[in-house]
């Protein structure tokens, strides 16, 4: 019931999200649906193949497939999330809210405006390898990431995180299946790079995320941008969330602390080789549940208001519905919410059980 | 736990291979526009597929070719590109894009000429500028591309990384660089060999003339036969003796190929080409050089390309 609502959600932000009136990466991605292999692509994009290449098998229009697409792979990532936090230990109070958060966040809603992205598959492996190695089904994960990396490079991330995690867990023998896993992707995505640049000329032209030692795309986005427009683009990204997320890790379990940690230099990675802003929520699976440790502690009505009013900021900066109201009334109405919900939760942080949260009158 | 300990080891020896290659893409992308070749061995990026109506224009040969000393841009093919497109690329013209490679490979002796020209077929070159270095020239000893290796013999694919490493260790005084460089470019000439079969041809002696005329005929019959035209470019004189070579090489020519599909240009004979700042080390042409010696060959060039397009419209 929960799936479809979502689902029915989701699906209605993307019929109405309009399409975006500025150059995106469609052309080179319906290229790549249509031609399989475009010889001599000096395009990144040209050599994530997976997702048009499974959309190009798909008969009907080109929005109404990839909008589609986009819409099942933020469902996926709103499941797996909600699955996640069960099994980080988390009640099926905080799951639902954080994977209500993980479908509606900015993230989510930006790729069903523009979906031509390999993002929402991304947003959906994420959640998903980490809840499979945790759960110590490494062939599943493994599996899961070696596909996944023909459609971005970011998902033999998560195989790496776990294997830090169980590393440093001690759990030596986890650690090393995971990191086994984790370079069989490395592998694949390599081959197929190194595939696509000799047999078909592919090249990543002048892609800022491969001048490593010159910044990345970050000294770029840095550059083009007024530190207003920064400190927008990164609020925008998580809002309400980056007040919740750290009063959620004084509540988290070593295991989730330990996970959070380790995520934050491979997402500082990421952030410095992609734009840093949209690819600070490929971690949104780490941070919805922390942010759901904080809601799941304050009274259901508070809860859902801070993440309606959440995803309510969300519509227009994320899906750019220019019908819905102004993102500033919603994203500041969510953070006094969530200010509210953190002040709750901390004048009673005393009587407060971490592995029994409790919903607080 | 074994069983990943092993899975392991084998991923970690894929891993190093394929970050090898990485790395020795990444130095190929540094170097291919300065004074080293691409992946595939020939100098400048490596060339998109051909589209209609596009022309491409190649110059192929030895150390003369090739160009030591200069950007792969400021070569002679990519000067006579863009003299050649003065015209082909008016407006109004119906003639397409024109494009320029340079095939020339360092320390290629005249016998090896036809299998470079046979080997870049591929590439469609409409017209093939053939630079033919003196029959007295020694070929450099430090070959580019390596056509030793072994991978450039059985994928065609020619490494960088041994000399980048080995010129990063000269400059920056670091022996293990230069001892991995070194390591590497050996192991891969030694299984060169093992496939070649036989070792380096001999060095420093001059070719008999028969041998060096059969070369170059060949070298044409390979052009031709990769149904390019040919632009036969004879260097300078530096003795009694090359006037002779370049005499015979004339008559030859003339008597054994269709003059609308071979043309010679015969540098030695233009007395432009003798200024001494048209040369880097009394060898090999400076950029000035390489500007020069086009203007001659461009002419040639052009007049077979519109011969050729000219049968092709008649077809």
């Amino acid at each position: 019931m929960q799936i479809a609502a979502v689902i029915v959600g989701l699906a209605l932000i993307a019929w109405w999200s309009p399409l975006p009136d500025r150059v995106t990466d469609r052309g080179v991605y319906e290229a790549t649906a249509a031609q399989r292999i475009v010889p001599d692509c000096t395009d990144l994009h040209c050599f994530r193949v997976l997702v048009p290449w499974v959309l190009g098998a798909v008969p009907g229009p080109s929005v109404t497939k990839w909008k589609a697409y986009a819409v099942v792979c933020n469902t996926a990532a709103a499941v797996a999330v909600f699955q996640l936090c069960l099994t980080l230990g988390l009640g099926r109070r905080a799951a639902s809210r954080a994977s209500f958060a993980a479908a509606f966040g900015f993230g989510s809603l930006y790729t069903l405006h523009d979906s031509y992205t390999t993002d929402p598959l991304m947003y959906a492996v994420g959640p998903l390898i980490v809840d499979q190695l945790l759960r110590q089904h490494v062939w599943t994960a493994g599996i899961v990431g070696t596909i996944a990396v023909l459609g971005k490079e970011f998902a033999a991330a998560p195989l790496y995180l776990m294997a830090a995690h169980a590393a440093f867990a001690r759990r030596w023998t986890l650690a090393a299946r995971s990191l086994v896993a984790a370079n069989a992707a490395m592998i694949v995505w390599l081959v197929l790079q190194l595939t696509l640049m000799l047999r078909f000329n592919y090249g990543y032209g002048d892609n800022p995320s491969t001048h490593l030692l010159s910044g990345g795309f970050l000294a770029p986005w840095l550059a083009q941008q007024s530190v207003r427009g920064i400190g927008s683009a990164l609020f925008n990204e998580y809002g309400a969330l980056y007040l919740l997320a750290p009063v959620g890790f004084s509540f988290a379990s070593a295991e989730m602390r330990r996970l959070v940690w380790l995520a934050v230099p491979i997402a500082a990675i990421f952030a410095y080789v992609q734009q840093p802003d949209r690819a600070l929520w490929n971690f949104h699976f780490l941070v919805v549940a922390l942010a759901a440790l904080v809601l799941e502690r304050v009274p259901a009505l508070l809860a859902w208001m801070t993440l309606a009013m959440f995803a309510l900021a969300n519509l227009r900066v994320g899906a750019q519905l220019s019908s819905a109201p102004t993102a500033r009334v919603a994203l500041a109405a969510s953070v006094l919410m969530a200010v509210a919900s953190i002040v709750l939760v901390l004048r009673h942080r005393s009587t407060i059980d971490r592995s029994k949260p409790r919903v607080m009158s | 736990m074994r069983g990943s300990t092993l899975a392991l080891v084998i991923e970690g020896v894929v891993l190093a291979a394929l970050l090898t290659v990485s790395a020795d893409l990444y130095a190929h992308k540094r170097v291919e526009r300065l004074g080293g070749v691409n992946v595939w061995g020939y100098r400048g990026p490596v060339m998109t597929r051909k589209i209609a109506p596009e022309i491409r224009i190649a110059v192929a040969g030895g150390d003369l070719a090739f160009g030591w000393g200069v950007a792969a841009s400021e070569t002679l093919v990519y000067s006579v590109r863009q003299l050649v497109g003065l015209e082909t690329e008016k407006r109004g013209s119906q003639l397409g894009r024109t494009v320029a490679v340079n095939l020339g490979a360092r320390g290629l002796p005249p016998g090896e000429y036809a299998g470079a020209v046979s080997h870049f077929a591929y590439l469609q070159p409409d017209v093939v500028c053939l630079v033919a270095d003196p029959r007295h020239h020694v070929p450099a000893t430090a070959q580019l591309p390596d056509r030793q290796s072994a991978l450039f013999q059985v994928f065609g694919y020619a490494p960088m990384l041994p000399l980048v490493l080995r010129e990063k260790a000269a400059v920056a005084g670091i022996p293990l660089l230069s001892a991995l460089g070194a390591g590497a470019e050996a192991a891969d000439d030694l299984f060169g060999r093992r496939l070649r079969g036989s070792t380096r041809e001999p060095r420093g002696r001059m070719l008999e003339a028969s041998s060096y005329d059969q070369a170059l005929e060949s070298a044409v019959g390979a052009a031709l036969a990769a149904n390019a035209s040919v632009v036969l470019v004879l260097p300078l004189y530096a003795s009694q003796e090359d006037r002779l070579d370049h005499e015979r090489i004339w008559a030859q020519v003339a008597a054994q190929f269709d003059a609308r599909r071979v043309r010679i240009v015969d540098l030695g004979d233009e007395a432009d080409m003798y200024e001494p700042d048209l040369r880097l080390n009394g060898f090999d042409f400076s950029t000035g050089g390489h500007t020069k010696a086009s203007e001659h060959v461009a002419p040639a060039a052009l007049a077979l390309i519109k011969i050729r397009l000219g049968a092709a419209a008649t077809r």
